[in-house]
């Protein structure tokens, strides 16, 4: 977890749709049992938090059998570092750290192997992007966020979805603030041109 | 799903991403997650012995003979009153018991093992309970404490054999074959 954990992400006001679904009010009761080793407290815990965290990796590494892992060793890491929680941010948010830095390690490894971003472009730096109407479909949404390099959905994820800021992803990934940036707009458009590929399949077909 | 008005016009990229519905896991990763923290807490029965362990063991053992030596050699010599007599052979009691206990490992025994060692106790107790009765008259303890220190002197014997052939890597089955 490290140093990121004084990072934890604000919620942008300015992201209407904003809300990530770590937010999850643990009970006091629960967390003080689950850190005192009771497993049945730590399965509870689990069992609120196993969809939002596997959501989050699969979303991230892109995959299902390694989101399979993320979750199982988040949940392992959670359960020997409760003790190092010290109530000074919502617990959700310290626990989402923990997963996406898990997450982001294995995005590491797998970058010397193949490139996992957009070609970098300054110009390119629109937020406000609409999606063609295919987008409703979870499917075809889906489909297109699958071929995104591994970095740029992840930095498109992070921004959109779970409210971290441009400073905060750059602090994460070891890169600029012009890079999340860029990569959020290019992955954006991205994203438009293969929904409306999908829609130009679908009317000429 | 979208609603009829997202469909018509376009989406916000935001929207859209935070519209899809949360995924699930496969229904036995708590189980997994279960058997692995559980594992996480037993010490591993596979580990070789470590350099300390085998100095440890061997340190025990000179411990053991030469307090074994400095016994048999006090036996033989000195030739004490009966009251002090007692007294010796009850601290030297004592003193291979509290031996006997630091030198027993919970976590690295096993049925053989666990056997001897019901097998010892059960002769101290039977001991133990004939010294409680008043009516033996003071040659009869001394024997009874001799007895005592006789079966505590085997029982470490077999304990320090047991942690060097574990520091060693080879079965302790072979010691108590050996033994017997």
């Amino acid at each position: 977890v490290g140093q990121l954990l004084a990072t934890i992400p604000r919620q942008a006001a300015s992201k209407d749709f904003v809300s990530s679904n770590f937010a999850i009010d643990i009970p006091n009761s629960v967390l003080a049992s689950a850190r005192q080793g009771d497993i049945g407290a730590f399965e509870q815990m689990y069992r609120w938090f196993e969809r939002p965290v596997f959501t989050l990796a699969h979303r991230l590494c892109g995959q299902r059998e390694e989101a399979q892992d993320v979750l199982q060793e988040s949940m392992i890491k959670l359960y020997h570092k409760l003790g190092e929680f010290r109530g000074d941010c919502p617990f959700w948010a310290w626990f989402r750290q923990i997963v996406v830095n898990e997450c982001l390690m294995r995005l590491r490894k797998r970058q010397n192997h193949r490139q996992t971003e957009l070609p970098e472009n300054a110009h390119e730096l629109e937020d406000d992007i609409v999606l063609p109407p295919q987008a409703a479909d979870t499917r075809q949404l889906n489909h297109a966020l699958q071929q995104l390099p591994d970095t740029t959905r992840s930095i498109l994820w992070l921004y959109h979805v779970e409210g971290y800021t441009h400073e905060e992803i750059a602090e994460l990934m070891n890169k600029t603030v012009s890079f999340s940036k860029s990569q959020c707009a290019r992955g954006g458009k991205k994203l438009r041109e293969l929904l409306s590929d999908t829609c130009e399949v679908i009317h000429h077909g | 799903m979208a609603d009829m008005s997202m469909q018509r016009s376009g989406v916000c990229l935001s929207e859209a991403l935070n519209l899809l519905p949360l995924e699930t896991p496969d229904a036995t990763t708590w189980s997994m997650i279960a058997s692995k923290i559980n594992a996480s807490k037993l010490p591993s029965r596979t580990e070789r012995p470590r350099r300390w362990q085998i100095f440890a063991s061997a340190a025990c053992l000179c411990t053991l003979l030469a307090g074994i030596i400095y016994f048999n050699e006090n036996r033989s010599v000195k030739v004490l009153p009966a009251d002090s007599q007692l007294a010796s052979l009850m601290q030297q009691s004592s003193k291979l018991e509290t031996l006997l206990l630091a030198m027993r490992n919970p976590i690295s025994s096993n049925a053989v093992t666990e056997a001897w060692q019901l097998s010892f106790d059960e002769q101290l107790q039977n001991i133990d309970q004939q010294l409680y009765l008043d009516t033996l008259s003071q040659t009869q303890q001394v024997a009874l404490w001799q007895q005592r220190i006789n079966i505590l002197q085997q029982a470490n014997s077999l304990s320090v054999r047991q942690r060097l052939h574990a520091a060693e890597g080879s079965a302790y089955n072979v010691a108590l074959v050996e033994s017997y």
